[in-house]
């Protein structure tokens, strides 16, 4: 299988120890406190994907795929969904690169979900959306291009 | 939004050996971006943090989100080795603080 470097990118001491902590644990923990808070206000999409990867490399992978459709009427409410053959545990995180901050959400999925879901997001203006799977310990990437014709972060 | 009740979704079915949950949650979802048009003030940004869903008692779904997430949040995935008359229950807390929860039998 073809694998091109999807991204890579620096990271600082701080960064490190945030994402160190990004492991997931199963049964569900009680709405515990590891939420990201600095990748999620992270300005730049590659900042926060040091900051939630740890620099570790993202390679564009076929075996993740975002659906969505190519543009967006309303960029308040954008449909999309990720589906996977890769097996769980799996963590997966959505971005939408032009957004003030680009980091979405992340969603952690136990073995017993089949790889997919579909939820809604916001985009701000025409740009890429990416979802990383993470999956023993390696990242997998998509990346899909929406053209928005009505921004949604306003 | 105080004294407003909040109505939220959900339903969980089997199709394909596997039950489909289907979730719609009433929430602003503000970024912190946004003026209002009346006031010309900035509303603060609203947003729910962390959502979580159990089957049967056992965790198979945990998020993570940002102001990102559009209002009123939707979401929807597939549940391996349920049947009908299994519980399905998600719960979720937003950065105020305020929590809530939501509970479905799968038919």
């Amino acid at each position: 299988m073809k694998r091109r470097v999807f991204l890579k990118a620096g990271l600082t001491a701080g960064q490190i120890a945030i994402a160190a902590k990004a492991g997931l644990l199963w049964p569900a923990a009680v709405l515990a406190t590891d939420w990201p808070a600095n990748a999620f206000l992270a300005t730049s999409f590659e900042d926060a994907v040091a900051t939630l990867f740890a620099g570790e490399p993202v390679e564009e992978s076929e075996r993740v795929q975002l659906e969505a459709q190519g543009i967006a009427e309303n960029g308040a409410t954008v449909p999309i969904a990720v589906r996977t053959d890769l097996a769980g545990p799996l963590t997966v995180t959505l971005f939408s690169v032009n957004n003030p901050t680009p980091a979405v959400g992340r969603f952690g999925l136990s073995p017993q979900l089949d790889g997919y879901f579909a939820t809604r997001i916001k985009m701000a203006k025409s740009g890429d959306v990416v979802a990383v799977v993470t999956a023993d310990g390696r990242h997998y990437g998509a990346r899909r291009r929406i053209q928005v014709t009505a921004g949604g972060c306003g | 939004m105080a004294g407003k009740k909040r109505t939220h979704k959900m339903r969980a079915r089997m199709k394909n050996g596997m039950a489909e949950v289907k979730l719609l949650l009433q929430h602003p979802m503000e970024t912190g971006n946004r003026t209002d048009p009346t006031t010309g003030l900035t509303v603060p940004r609203h947003f729910i943090r962390e959502l979580v869903c159990e089957h049967n008692g056992n965790g198979v779904l945990r998020t993570e989100w940002s102001w990102g997430m559009a209002r009123n949040p939707y979401l929807s995935f597939h549940i391996r080795e349920a049947r009908a008359g299994d519980r399905v229950r998600i719960r979720w807390s937003d950065d105020r603080g305020e929590d809530d929860a939501i509970e479905a039998v799968v038919s």
